[in-house]
């Protein structure tokens, strides 16, 4: 009965141990929605961005300070319904060379919207382009959460 | 000893079953992380190619086809700019600042070879017929064929379309045989559609369809043939003009009183050739089986 009472006793902190592992790991492995949405949530930003020709504007513009005031006029009007922080670069180049494959960084553009959290982070790219000056440009989005 | 027998049997059974339900749900949650992740590669494959895409359509306004011995090449004109040149730089520049290393963006000639560089001309391959634009208002179309290679081609169909032309009953078709096609019964819905038809002088003419002007890849260089309409008038030349002898056909807007719906088919007497044009656009997660290959 002892030997048994003892067996049972091993028994049930075996179980609990148990319990206590399996709580942990279900906090673990309990995927955070942020890890999909940020992505998808990055990419709509950034497609509407493209899409709406803010970025091409930026090739007739050489003035940095009205660019970064265009970009961030753009992100104040964007509807931000996860409440996320949004940061856009915009760098547009010219093809130097013909001979060569040189482009020449004309100007960066920047702007932002919330405070950057360094908690949940995601960036996406964008390229855009121009035959008629044979201009080239990259568009960078980091939303940050958390 | 028996009571505390069944407990413990009973506890075993707990753990098993517990144990079980944790290997059941990691197996889940590892499920539920790799559809996430494969959905979120997926995302950003999409969005890669279709900004690619994109952006060559509107950069580009030629689409190249590939059938057979048939090369076809649809375009407008004036076209908006250099477009080899142009590809040739945007392919290096995405290569060079766009692609990250979790992605490859491949291109693809109509037969499917693979480009890696974008090419600077267009080109039928290895007959080195190229299609081409000259003058800087981009109006001029001109297919140069080096002289020993124009033995490759069976026949040159161009059909063009005047768009945005004030057409009148003064539309005059200088030096072209027959001359009545271009009279007011011909300027139909305030479009004229002409059907240029180049082929070698052995053919008969009674092989020039109804509605086809014929011309003879033949005949003494510098022929020069006129379409005068509303003001305007583009040239059609049959080469060599130039003394490298490579110019074979060139259609040049010369007034820009309208634009020019220009398809264009090379027909050579072999299928054996490839055209160094973008066709198809190509984007392939590395570490995934997820990718898109579709026309450009």
């Amino acid at each position: 009965m002892k030997k048994a009472f003892i067996f049972t006793l091993d028994a049930l902190f075996a179980v609990s141990i148990m319990a206590v592992f399996f709580v942990v790991y279900s906090f673990e492995m309990n995927v955070p929605k942020e890890t999909y949405w940020l992505p998808v949530t990055a990419n709509t930003y950034m497609t509407t961005m493209d899409k709406s020709g803010v970025f091409y504007v930026l090739f007739d513009h050489n003035d940095k300070s009205w660019g970064d005031s265009y970009l961030k006029a753009y992100l104040n009007n964007l509807s931000n319904n996860v409440n996320a922080n949004i940061v856009v670069k915009v760098y547009s180049c010219t093809k130097v060379s013909d001979s060569v494959y040189n482009f020449n960084l004309i100007n960066t553009f920047n702007a932002d919207k919330g405070i950057v959290s360094q908690t949940q982070q995601v960036h996406v790219k964008r390229v855009f382009a121009r035959v008629n000056g044979r201009l080239f440009g990259i568009a960078e989005l980091t939303l940050s959460y958390g | 000893m028996a009571k505390g027998f069944v407990i413990a049997i009973t506890v075993v059974l707990i753990l098993v079953v517990m144990l079980l339900y944790i290997q059941n749900f990691a197996a889940k949650q590892n499920s539920d992380l790799s559809g996430i992740a494969q959905f979120l590669v997926g995302e950003k494959v999409t969005h890669t190619w279709s900004d690619v895409r994109d952006d060559i359509i509107k950069a580009v306004s030629l689409l190249v086809t590939q059938q057979d011995n048939n090369a076809t090449f649809y375009d407008y004109l004036p076209n908006r700019g250099n477009v080899s040149e142009f590809l040739t730089m945007y392919g290096r520049f995405i290569l060079d600042n766009y692609t990250t290393p979790d992605l490859n963006i491949t291109f693809y000639s109509p037969g499917g070879q693979s480009l890696g560089d974008l090419p600077d001309t267009i080109e039928l391959l290895p007959q080195h017929i190229s299609y081409e634009y000259q003058q800087q208002a981009h109006r001029a179309l001109q297919i140069n064929v080096p002289p020993p290679n124009n033995t490759w081609i069976d026949k040159i169909f161009i059909n063009l379309g005047l768009v945005n032309a004030t057409l009148t009953d003064t539309c005059i078709l200088k030096d072209f045989n027959p001359a009545s096609l271009c009279d007011k019964n011909t300027l139909k819905n305030e479009s004229l559609n002409l059907t240029l038809s180049f082929s070698d002088s052995d053919i008969p003419q009674h092989n020039c369809t109804f509605g086809e002007i014929c011309f003879d890849l033949k005949k003494p260089s510098g022929s020069s043939y006129d379409v005068h309409t509303g003001g305007g008038f583009f040239r059609v030349q049959i080469g060599p003009l130039k003394p490298d002898g490579e110019f074979l056909i060139m259609v040049d807007v010369l007034q820009q009183k309208f634009d020019l719906n220009a398809t264009t088919s090379i027909i050579l007497n072999t299928s054996d050739f490839y055209i160094s044009y973008l066709a198809n656009i190509g984007v392939e997660a590395v570490n995934y089986n997820t990718s898109r290959i579709d026309r450009a």
